[in-house]
Protein backbone atom coordinates (compact mmCIF):
# COMPACT_ATOMS: atom_id res chain seq x y z
CA UNK A 1 0.00 0.00 0.00
CA UNK A 2 1.39 3.39 -0.99
CA UNK A 3 0.71 5.95 1.67
CA UNK A 4 -0.72 9.24 0.47
CA UNK A 5 1.09 12.30 1.72
CA UNK A 6 -1.17 15.04 3.08
CA UNK A 7 0.05 18.53 4.00
CA UNK A 8 -1.98 20.18 6.78
CA UNK A 9 -1.65 23.96 7.04
CA UNK A 10 -3.02 26.03 9.91
CA UNK A 11 -1.62 28.62 12.31
CA UNK A 12 -3.88 27.31 15.11
CA UNK A 13 -2.32 24.37 16.99
CA UNK A 14 -5.78 23.19 18.06
CA UNK A 15 -6.94 22.84 14.45
CA UNK A 16 -3.76 21.07 13.35
CA UNK A 17 -4.17 18.61 16.20
CA UNK A 18 -7.83 17.98 15.32
CA UNK A 19 -6.95 17.42 11.66
CA UNK A 20 -4.08 15.10 12.60
CA UNK A 21 -6.38 12.99 14.76
CA UNK A 22 -9.18 12.84 12.17
CA UNK A 23 -6.76 11.88 9.39
CA UNK A 24 -4.67 9.53 11.54
CA UNK A 25 -5.26 6.57 9.18
CA UNK A 26 -2.78 3.90 8.05
CA UNK A 27 -3.08 4.98 4.41
CA UNK A 28 -2.05 8.58 5.09
CA UNK A 29 1.28 10.19 5.89
CA UNK A 30 0.74 13.60 7.50
CA UNK A 31 3.04 16.61 7.41
CA UNK A 32 2.23 20.00 8.94
CA UNK A 33 2.96 23.66 8.33
CA UNK A 34 2.16 26.51 10.73
CA UNK A 35 2.07 29.39 8.26
CA UNK A 36 1.76 30.21 4.58
CA UNK A 37 5.44 30.52 3.82
CA UNK A 38 6.26 27.15 5.40
CA UNK A 39 3.31 25.69 3.50
CA UNK A 40 4.68 26.81 0.13
CA UNK A 41 8.14 25.56 1.05
CA UNK A 42 6.87 22.12 2.12
CA UNK A 43 4.44 21.81 -0.78
CA UNK A 44 7.27 22.35 -3.25
CA UNK A 45 9.85 20.16 -1.50
CA UNK A 46 7.56 17.30 -0.38
CA UNK A 47 5.04 17.34 -3.27
CA UNK A 48 2.08 16.09 -1.19
CA UNK A 49 -0.86 14.22 -2.74
CA UNK A 50 -3.35 16.58 -1.09
CA UNK A 51 -3.25 19.83 0.86
CA UNK A 52 -5.62 20.98 3.59
CA UNK A 53 -5.23 24.75 3.74
CA UNK A 54 -6.55 27.29 6.25
CA UNK A 55 -7.79 30.55 4.73
CA UNK A 56 -7.05 33.06 7.48
CA UNK A 57 -3.37 33.07 8.46
CA UNK A 58 -0.98 35.87 9.37
CA UNK A 59 1.65 37.12 6.84
CA UNK A 60 0.53 34.97 3.93
CA UNK A 61 -3.17 34.04 3.65
CA UNK A 62 -4.45 30.71 2.43
CA UNK A 63 -5.69 32.34 -0.79
CA UNK A 64 -2.19 33.72 -1.47
CA UNK A 65 -0.68 30.29 -0.81
CA UNK A 66 -3.23 28.74 -3.15
CA UNK A 67 -2.46 31.23 -5.95
CA UNK A 68 1.27 30.62 -5.53
CA UNK A 69 0.89 26.83 -5.60
CA UNK A 70 -1.33 26.94 -8.67
CA UNK A 71 1.38 28.90 -10.49
CA UNK A 72 3.99 26.20 -9.83
CA UNK A 73 4.13 23.18 -12.20
CA UNK A 74 4.78 20.75 -9.30
CA UNK A 75 1.65 21.75 -7.37
CA UNK A 76 -0.59 22.98 -10.17
CA UNK A 77 -2.87 19.92 -10.01
CA UNK A 78 -2.55 18.84 -6.38
CA UNK A 79 -6.04 18.69 -4.80
CA UNK A 80 -6.38 21.51 -2.26
CA UNK A 81 -9.18 21.64 0.31
CA UNK A 82 -9.63 25.07 1.88
CA UNK A 83 -10.64 25.23 5.54
CA UNK A 84 -12.84 28.28 5.95
CA UNK A 85 -14.43 29.88 8.97
CA UNK A 86 -17.01 31.64 6.85
CA UNK A 87 -19.32 29.66 4.61
CA UNK A 88 -20.61 32.81 2.87
CA UNK A 89 -20.43 32.59 -0.89
CA UNK A 90 -17.95 35.46 -1.32
CA UNK A 91 -15.25 33.53 0.59
CA UNK A 92 -16.01 30.29 -1.18
CA UNK A 93 -16.11 32.01 -4.60
CA UNK A 94 -12.77 33.67 -3.90
CA UNK A 95 -11.18 30.32 -3.02
CA UNK A 96 -12.75 28.62 -6.04
CA UNK A 97 -11.53 31.41 -8.35
CA UNK A 98 -8.01 30.96 -6.95
CA UNK A 99 -8.14 27.26 -7.82
CA UNK A 100 -9.18 25.34 -4.72
CA UNK A 101 -10.60 21.87 -5.33
CA UNK A 102 -13.07 21.78 -2.45
CA UNK A 103 -13.69 23.41 0.92
CA UNK A 104 -14.79 22.54 4.46
CA UNK A 105 -16.11 24.92 7.10
CA UNK A 106 -15.31 25.18 10.78
CA UNK A 107 -16.27 23.67 13.18
CA UNK A 108 -14.81 20.67 11.36
CA UNK A 109 -17.06 17.68 10.75
CA UNK A 110 -14.75 14.66 11.11
CA UNK A 111 -16.76 12.30 8.89
CA UNK A 112 -17.22 14.95 6.19
CA UNK A 113 -13.52 15.85 6.14
CA UNK A 114 -12.35 12.22 5.98
CA UNK A 115 -14.80 11.44 3.20
CA UNK A 116 -13.74 14.49 1.13
CA UNK A 117 -10.07 13.66 1.55
CA UNK A 118 -10.58 10.02 0.52
CA UNK A 119 -12.75 10.91 -2.47
CA UNK A 120 -10.29 13.50 -3.77
CA UNK A 121 -7.31 11.18 -3.35
CA UNK A 122 -9.13 8.38 -5.15
CA UNK A 123 -10.17 10.70 -7.96
CA UNK A 124 -6.66 12.06 -8.36
CA UNK A 125 -4.64 8.89 -8.22
CA UNK A 126 -6.36 5.60 -7.47
CA UNK A 127 -7.58 3.92 -4.30
CA UNK A 128 -6.15 4.92 -0.97
CA UNK A 129 -6.70 1.72 0.91
CA UNK B 1 11.16 28.34 48.97
CA UNK B 2 8.71 27.79 51.80
CA UNK B 3 6.77 24.62 52.61
CA UNK B 4 3.71 26.26 51.07
CA UNK B 5 5.61 26.84 47.84
CA UNK B 6 6.63 23.17 47.66
CA UNK B 7 3.04 22.18 48.36
CA UNK B 8 1.95 24.52 45.55
CA UNK B 9 4.34 22.94 43.06
CA UNK B 10 3.30 19.43 44.09
CA UNK B 11 -0.35 20.41 43.71
CA UNK B 12 0.24 21.86 40.25
CA UNK B 13 2.11 18.71 39.21
CA UNK B 14 -0.65 16.50 40.61
CA UNK B 15 -3.36 18.45 38.77
CA UNK B 16 -1.31 18.41 35.59
CA UNK B 17 -0.78 14.65 35.80
CA UNK B 18 -4.47 14.06 36.58
CA UNK B 19 -5.41 16.06 33.53
CA UNK B 20 -2.98 14.14 31.34
CA UNK B 21 -4.45 10.86 32.61
CA UNK B 22 -7.95 12.11 31.83
CA UNK B 23 -6.84 13.09 28.33
CA UNK B 24 -5.28 9.66 27.75
CA UNK B 25 -8.48 7.94 28.93
CA UNK B 26 -10.45 10.01 26.41
CA UNK B 27 -8.04 9.03 23.65
CA UNK B 28 -8.38 5.33 24.47
CA UNK B 29 -12.17 5.60 24.39
CA UNK B 30 -11.91 7.39 21.06
CA UNK B 31 -9.76 4.57 19.65
CA UNK B 32 -12.20 1.94 20.92
CA UNK B 33 -15.12 3.70 19.23
CA UNK B 34 -13.17 4.06 16.00
CA UNK B 35 -12.42 0.30 15.95
CA UNK B 36 -16.06 -0.54 16.67
CA UNK B 37 -17.05 1.79 13.85
CA UNK B 38 -14.73 0.04 11.38
CA UNK B 39 -16.09 -3.37 12.39
CA UNK B 40 -19.66 -2.21 11.83
CA UNK B 41 -18.79 -0.83 8.42
CA UNK B 42 -17.13 -4.12 7.46
CA UNK B 43 -20.13 -6.14 8.62
CA UNK B 44 -22.43 -3.93 6.57
CA UNK B 45 -20.45 -4.34 3.36
CA UNK B 46 -20.09 -8.15 3.79
CA UNK B 47 -23.80 -8.60 4.35
CA UNK B 48 -24.67 -6.49 1.33
CA UNK B 49 -22.24 -8.40 -0.90
CA UNK B 50 -23.60 -11.79 0.24
CA UNK B 51 -27.18 -10.74 -0.40
CA UNK B 52 -26.40 -9.32 -3.80
CA UNK B 53 -24.68 -12.56 -4.80
CA UNK B 54 -27.60 -14.67 -3.58
CA UNK B 55 -30.30 -12.72 -5.41
CA UNK B 56 -28.52 -12.72 -8.79
CA UNK B 57 -29.86 -15.06 -11.50
CA UNK B 58 -33.55 -15.48 -10.65
CA UNK B 59 -34.10 -18.40 -8.31
CA UNK B 60 -37.31 -20.50 -8.10
CA UNK B 61 -40.14 -18.41 -6.67
CA UNK B 62 -40.41 -20.10 -3.25
CA UNK B 63 -36.72 -19.63 -2.71
CA UNK B 64 -36.95 -16.07 -4.06
CA UNK B 65 -39.70 -15.29 -1.57
CA UNK B 66 -37.60 -16.67 1.22
CA UNK B 67 -34.65 -14.66 0.11
CA UNK B 68 -36.79 -11.53 -0.15
CA UNK B 69 -37.90 -11.95 3.43
CA UNK B 70 -34.36 -12.57 4.48
CA UNK B 71 -33.24 -9.51 2.50
CA UNK B 72 -35.84 -7.34 4.21
CA UNK B 73 -34.78 -8.63 7.56
CA UNK B 74 -31.11 -7.99 6.82
CA UNK B 75 -31.97 -4.54 5.45
CA UNK B 76 -33.71 -3.70 8.72
CA UNK B 77 -30.65 -4.92 10.57
CA UNK B 78 -28.44 -2.89 8.22
CA UNK B 79 -30.51 0.23 8.94
CA UNK B 80 -30.10 -0.39 12.64
CA UNK B 81 -26.35 -0.86 12.26
CA UNK B 82 -26.14 2.24 10.08
CA UNK B 83 -27.90 4.33 12.72
CA UNK B 84 -25.61 2.87 15.34
CA UNK B 85 -22.60 3.69 13.19
CA UNK B 86 -23.74 7.31 12.73
CA UNK B 87 -24.24 7.61 16.48
CA UNK B 88 -20.77 6.14 17.09
CA UNK B 89 -19.21 8.53 14.60
CA UNK B 90 -20.84 11.45 16.40
CA UNK B 91 -19.69 10.14 19.76
CA UNK B 92 -16.20 9.59 18.42
CA UNK B 93 -16.05 13.13 16.98
CA UNK B 94 -17.25 14.52 20.30
CA UNK B 95 -14.61 12.55 22.20
CA UNK B 96 -11.96 13.73 19.78
CA UNK B 97 -12.94 17.34 20.51
CA UNK B 98 -12.88 16.72 24.26
CA UNK B 99 -9.48 15.06 24.04
CA UNK B 100 -7.94 17.84 21.95
CA UNK B 101 -9.44 20.51 24.21
CA UNK B 102 -8.16 18.82 27.39
CA UNK B 103 -4.75 18.24 25.83
CA UNK B 104 -4.40 21.82 24.63
CA UNK B 105 -5.50 23.34 27.95
CA UNK B 106 -3.30 21.12 30.07
CA UNK B 107 -0.33 20.93 27.77
CA UNK B 108 1.20 24.18 28.96
CA UNK B 109 1.75 26.29 32.07
CA UNK B 110 2.10 29.48 30.03
CA UNK B 111 -0.82 31.85 30.58
CA UNK B 112 -0.81 33.33 27.05
CA UNK B 113 -0.74 29.86 25.54
CA UNK B 114 -3.70 28.73 27.70
CA UNK B 115 -5.75 31.79 26.69
CA UNK B 116 -4.84 31.29 23.04
CA UNK B 117 -5.79 27.58 23.26
CA UNK B 118 -9.11 28.54 24.87
CA UNK B 119 -9.93 30.96 22.04
CA UNK B 120 -8.96 28.39 19.42
CA UNK B 121 -11.16 25.77 21.10
CA UNK B 122 -14.20 28.07 21.12
CA UNK B 123 -13.60 29.23 17.54
CA UNK B 124 -12.96 25.81 16.05
CA UNK B 125 -15.10 23.48 18.13
CA UNK B 126 -18.04 25.63 19.21
CA UNK B 127 -17.98 27.91 16.16
CA UNK B 128 -17.77 31.49 17.42
CA UNK B 129 -15.30 34.27 16.76
CA UNK B 130 -16.77 36.59 19.39
CA UNK B 131 -15.35 35.58 22.73
CA UNK B 132 -14.65 37.25 26.08
CA UNK B 133 -12.63 35.60 28.83
CA UNK B 134 -13.10 37.11 32.27
CA UNK B 135 -11.35 36.61 35.59
CA UNK B 136 -13.03 37.25 38.92
CA UNK B 137 -11.62 40.07 41.02
CA UNK B 138 -12.91 39.09 44.45
CA UNK B 139 -11.83 42.34 46.10
CA UNK B 140 -13.69 44.52 43.62
CA UNK B 141 -16.54 42.03 43.24
CA UNK B 142 -16.43 42.21 39.45
CA UNK B 143 -15.20 40.33 36.42
CA UNK B 144 -12.21 41.68 34.49
CA UNK B 145 -11.77 40.98 30.79
CA UNK B 146 -8.39 39.26 30.34
CA UNK B 147 -8.66 38.24 26.71
CA UNK B 148 -11.11 38.76 23.88
CA UNK B 149 -11.75 38.18 20.19
CA UNK B 150 -14.20 40.04 17.96
CA UNK B 151 -15.98 42.05 20.68
CA UNK B 152 -15.79 45.64 21.92
CA UNK B 153 -13.14 45.07 24.62
CA UNK B 154 -13.68 48.51 26.16
CA UNK B 155 -17.38 47.84 26.64
CA UNK B 156 -16.68 44.60 28.49
CA UNK B 157 -13.51 45.74 30.30
CA UNK B 158 -15.18 45.01 33.65
CA UNK B 159 -18.53 43.41 34.34
CA UNK B 160 -20.23 43.69 37.77
CA UNK B 161 -21.39 40.39 39.25
CA UNK B 162 -25.01 41.57 39.26
CA UNK B 163 -24.89 42.39 35.56
CA UNK B 164 -26.55 40.20 32.91
CA UNK B 165 -25.77 36.66 31.88
CA UNK B 166 -22.02 36.96 32.43
CA UNK B 167 -22.47 38.10 36.03
CA UNK B 168 -25.16 35.47 36.55
CA UNK B 169 -22.81 32.67 35.48
CA UNK B 170 -20.15 33.93 37.90
CA UNK B 171 -22.62 34.30 40.79
CA UNK B 172 -24.32 30.94 40.40
CA UNK B 173 -21.53 28.82 38.91
CA UNK B 174 -24.04 27.54 36.35
CA UNK B 175 -23.58 27.42 32.60
CA UNK B 176 -25.84 30.01 30.97
CA UNK B 177 -27.39 29.14 27.61
CA UNK B 178 -29.19 31.84 25.66
CA UNK B 179 -30.76 31.71 22.21
CA UNK B 180 -28.70 32.29 19.10
CA UNK B 181 -27.34 35.83 19.53
CA UNK B 182 -27.38 38.30 16.66
CA UNK B 183 -24.98 41.16 16.03
CA UNK B 184 -27.83 43.62 16.66
CA UNK B 185 -28.70 42.66 20.22
CA UNK B 186 -25.12 41.68 21.13
CA UNK B 187 -26.41 39.28 23.74
CA UNK B 188 -24.40 36.25 24.71
CA UNK B 189 -25.08 32.79 23.33
CA UNK B 190 -23.48 31.06 26.30
CA UNK B 191 -21.54 31.80 29.47
CA UNK B 192 -19.35 29.13 31.02
CA UNK B 193 -18.12 29.70 34.57
CA UNK B 194 -14.54 28.52 35.13
CA UNK B 195 -14.24 26.78 38.48
CA UNK B 196 -11.44 25.55 40.70
CA UNK B 197 -12.44 23.28 43.54
CA UNK B 198 -16.07 24.33 43.11
CA UNK B 199 -15.30 28.06 43.35
CA UNK B 200 -15.83 30.32 40.35
CA UNK B 201 -12.63 32.03 39.21
CA UNK B 202 -13.85 33.47 35.94
CA UNK B 203 -16.28 33.24 33.03
CA UNK B 204 -16.01 32.49 29.32
CA UNK B 205 -18.63 34.47 27.38
CA UNK B 206 -19.50 33.33 23.87
CA UNK B 207 -21.36 35.87 21.78
CA UNK B 208 -22.50 35.43 18.17
CA UNK B 209 -22.08 32.01 16.56
CA UNK B 210 -20.71 31.59 13.04
CA UNK B 211 -23.29 31.73 10.25
CA UNK B 212 -23.12 28.02 9.45
CA UNK B 213 -23.77 27.05 13.07
CA UNK B 214 -27.51 26.91 13.71
CA UNK B 215 -27.28 26.60 17.49
CA UNK B 216 -25.69 24.75 20.35
CA UNK B 217 -26.05 20.98 20.61
CA UNK B 218 -25.35 18.28 23.20
CA UNK B 219 -21.70 18.00 22.08
CA UNK B 220 -21.22 21.70 22.79
CA UNK B 221 -22.62 21.17 26.28
CA UNK B 222 -20.15 18.34 26.86
CA UNK B 223 -17.36 20.68 25.85
CA UNK B 224 -18.70 23.45 28.11
CA UNK B 225 -18.65 21.02 31.03
CA UNK B 226 -15.02 20.18 30.28
CA UNK B 227 -14.10 23.86 29.94
CA UNK B 228 -15.83 24.68 33.22
CA UNK B 229 -13.26 22.69 35.19
CA UNK B 230 -10.24 22.36 32.90
CA UNK B 231 -10.03 25.97 31.71
CA UNK B 232 -10.39 27.25 35.26
CA UNK B 233 -7.74 24.86 36.53
CA UNK B 234 -5.37 25.57 33.63
CA UNK B 235 -5.54 29.33 34.26
CA UNK B 236 -5.21 28.81 38.00
CA UNK B 237 -2.08 26.70 37.49
CA UNK B 238 -0.48 29.35 35.26
CA UNK B 239 -1.12 31.93 38.01
CA UNK B 240 0.40 29.67 40.66
CA UNK B 241 3.47 29.02 38.56
CA UNK B 242 3.90 32.74 37.85
CA UNK B 243 3.62 33.52 41.58
CA UNK B 244 6.14 30.80 42.45
CA UNK B 245 8.56 32.10 39.82
CA UNK B 246 8.25 35.62 41.19
CA UNK B 247 8.85 34.42 44.78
Amino acid sequence: MTRKKILLVDDAKTVLMMEQMILNQPEFQLITAHDGEQAVELALSETPDLILLDVIMPNMTGIEVLERLRSEPATKRVPIIMVTTRSESEYVDKARAAGCTDYVTKPLDAADLLSKVRNLLEASGGATS
Amino acid sequence: MSQDDYRGIAYVREVYEDSQRFAMALLKENERLRKQNTELQHELSVRTAVLNARTQGSAPSAETEGLKERLQSVQRENDRLHNEQVALQQQSASLLNLYVAAYRLNGTLDRKEVLSALEEIIANMIGSEQIGIFELDEELGELTLISSVGIDAERYRSVPLDHGAIGHAARTGEIYLGGKATAADATVTACVPMTVGGRVGGVIAIFELLGQKSGLDSDDLELFNLLRTHAGMALYCTRLVAELQRA
